[in-house]
């Protein structure tokens, strides 16, 4: 259970979340949509710890995120950030090893190995292992960042804009992984900007606006014609279809 | 399961091993070479070593010379490969973050006026209080470089270039001093600033052999975070890096290990940069295998170098900067245009 209360943040004098409220419960795939600027992307790094709330709390399971030790944190909370960076080349193997980093004294031991392992297996990247991964494709890249975040075991998973640089193909591909990741007991919360495949994908939906949560709830009762012209400024038809919903935009107001 | 996917290959061993044996005979060979034709059975032991000149030789010319050509071969190198990995710019070295101008200008001053930052007289010998005054300023230049580029959000960038603007300005202060230096001032500042080993002593060694132990063993220790930081800050954050912290004391370890070294030896230009490009591309960006490897191979060219340097045109010594120079140089440009792999991201 992830339990954000009162949280707030501010980068100078510009407050950029007010007051955020929010339970969130395993197994469930979450997706954080909003225009730009609604603070989706401060959101997540604060629930990451990248970047530390002005005020308000994080728990996790009962337990505050800023008294658990940075290594403990990391074996709970994955994080996916939205740009992929590397400083010096290397290869997918020794990436996605990184994520083991919390539980690693000086030695890779076997089951650190036999975890990276499966995880290349299971996310389809056991062939790349050995590519250098600037040489990957996108779709490739972002699946072994996403297996450097899994290797690390975390209860939570969080992705900041998993699919924005990919193609179609491959964004249903990525999504799918995630979906199967959420479906295993964990906890992923998603920054999307299609909100067609969010309303697809999602269990839960947290659309946020300048900062404050508009509405959280299932896909259907979110992403509504009257939402999308408070917060997102425009006229839309919204149908409920066999995958997710449909949303047509008829003109911005 | 795959075992070419094992993290710590069989390789990067190899080229340890292979690295130390390299420098075992390096450092059998700088024993045995220079101007006085010492026996080899006499050195291993075979033959008594009847001669006290040649023991004084040994004992205390050619053994605190290795050793403090190998010391600061692994300062200057270590000092690069961690401020490549802190920065992430294959540029970054204690060359260009201005450690090394800061020091001549701090050397400058002491030899050209005599005085140190305080303009007193802080050890009664010359030699300390140039020391002293390298490696004060050579801090201070990294600071100012490092200050400027967190007022700028750490943009590492903005770092190089104010590394670059830093050094123009202690150079601008050197060349002041050696406009205004009298003959033998000019002669003495323009030999430190060549950089040379002429100036060791057991008394160094001691000095700088610890601080390096230290030093070495707690950027071991960091290996894993900074292979982290190699995925950029946020990923090392989440994996629970004090990324600040990691920062700042990391750095500040380093300028204390090339600025201590360079305070002793003068300016040697090249080694902080090429090491730690050839441990990358021996053993790739595993820290736990390349700050090994690229010290070791830092202390091999430096000591090769100085080998050359004091046998080439024996008795006449050249300054090893002069060798490190042209021999780093042309190699770095042909690692440049050979290169497979891009390493400078």
């Amino acid at each position: 259970m992830l339990h954000v209360q009162n949280l707030s943040f501010s980068a100078g004098k510009k407050q950029i979340l007010h007051d955020l409220n929010l339970t969130l419960s395993h197994g469930k795939f979450v997706a954080i949509i909003g225009p730009n600027g609604a603070g989706k992307s401060t959101f997540l790094k604060c629930l990451a710890a990248v970047t530390t709330p002005t005020s308000g709390t994080i728990s996790i399971d009962g337990v505050l995120l800023n008294y658990l030790k940075g290594e403990d944190r990391a074996k709970k909370i994955g994080y996916v950030p939205q740009h992929f960076l590397q400083s010096f080349p290397m290869t997918v193997q020794e990436y996605v090893m990184l994520g083991r980093k919390p539980y690693i004294k000086w030695n890779v031991t076997d089951l650190d190995q036999q975890v990276v392992n499966e995880t290349l297996q299971y996310l389809k990247l056991e062939s790349l292992q050995q590519n250098y991964v600037d040489e990957l494709s996108g779709g490739e890249r972002q699946r072994t960042s996403i297996a450097r975040a899994l290797v690390q075991q975390p209860t939570i998973l969080i992705l900041d804009e998993p699919i924005s640089a990919l193609d179609i193909k491959h964004q249903i591909q990525v999504l799918n992984s995630i979906k199967q990741l959420a479906n295993e007991n964990r906890l992923v919360i998603v920054v999307l900007h299609d909100l067609e495949l969010a309303s697809r994908y999602s269990d839960y939906v947290v659309l946020m606006n300048q900062g404050k949560i508009y509405k959280v709830g299932s896909p259907s009762e979110v992403i509504t014609k009257q939402s999308l012209r408070d917060v997102y400024d425009v006229h839309a038809k919204v149908h409920p279809t066999e995958f997710g919903l449909s949303i047509t935009v008829i003109e911005a107001v | 399961m795959s075992k070419q996917g094992k993290l710590s290959s069989p390789r990067a061993w190899i080229v340890l091993v292979l690295l130390i044996v390299l420098l075992a005979v390096s450092v059998c060979y700088a024993l045995l070479s220079g101007s006085a034709n010492i026996p080899v059975k006499q050195l291993i032991g075979l033959e008594p070593m009847t001669d006290e000149i040649n023991r004084y030789i040994i004992k205390e010319i050619r053994m605190p010379r290795i050793l403090l050509a190998i010391i600061t071969g692994m300062s200057l190198a270590v000092a690069g490969v961690v401020m490549q990995v802190l920065l992430k710019n294959p540029l970054a070295s204690p060359f260009t973050l201005g450690v090394s101008s800061g020091a001549s200008f701090g050397a400058a001053l002491a030899i050209v006026l005599g005085t140190s930052i305080f303009g007193m007289d802080l050890v009664a010998s010359g030699k300390w209080l140039i020391a002293f005054n390298a490696f004060f300023f050579g801090c201070i230049s990294v600071f100012i470089v490092y200050g400027i580029a967190t007022i700028k959000n750490g943009s590492t960038t903005v770092l190089l270039l104010a590394g670059v603007a830093i050094g123009n300005l202690f150079s601008a202060g050197v060349s002041a001093m050696k406009y205004f230096s009298d003959n033998e001032a000019l002669k003495n500042l323009v030999v430190w600033l060549m950089g040379g080993f002429w100036g060791a002593s057991w008394e160094v060694v001691y000095i700088l052999a610890p601080l390096l132990t230290i030093g070495l063993l707690i950027l071991l220790r960091l290996s894993w975070s900074f292979n982290s930081l190699n995925a950029g800050d946020e990923v090392a954050k989440t994996l629970g890096v004090n990324v600040k912290v990691l920062k700042i004391g990391s750095l500040l370890l380093v300028t204390l290990l090339a600025s201590s070294s360079i305070a002793f030896v003068g300016i040697i230009g090249f080694i902080g940069l090429v090491a730690p490009h050839i441990g990358r591309m021996l053993v790739g960006v595993d820290y736990r295998f390349l700050i090994p490897v690229s010290s070791l191979l830092g202390a091999l060219i430096l000591l090769v170098s100085d080998t050359v340097a004091r046998t080439i045109l024996a008795p006449i010594e050249i300054p090893v900067g002069i060798i490190t120079s042209c021999i780093g140089a042309p190699f770095f440009i042909y690692i440049l245009l050979q290169k497979k792999k891009d390493y400078w991201g």
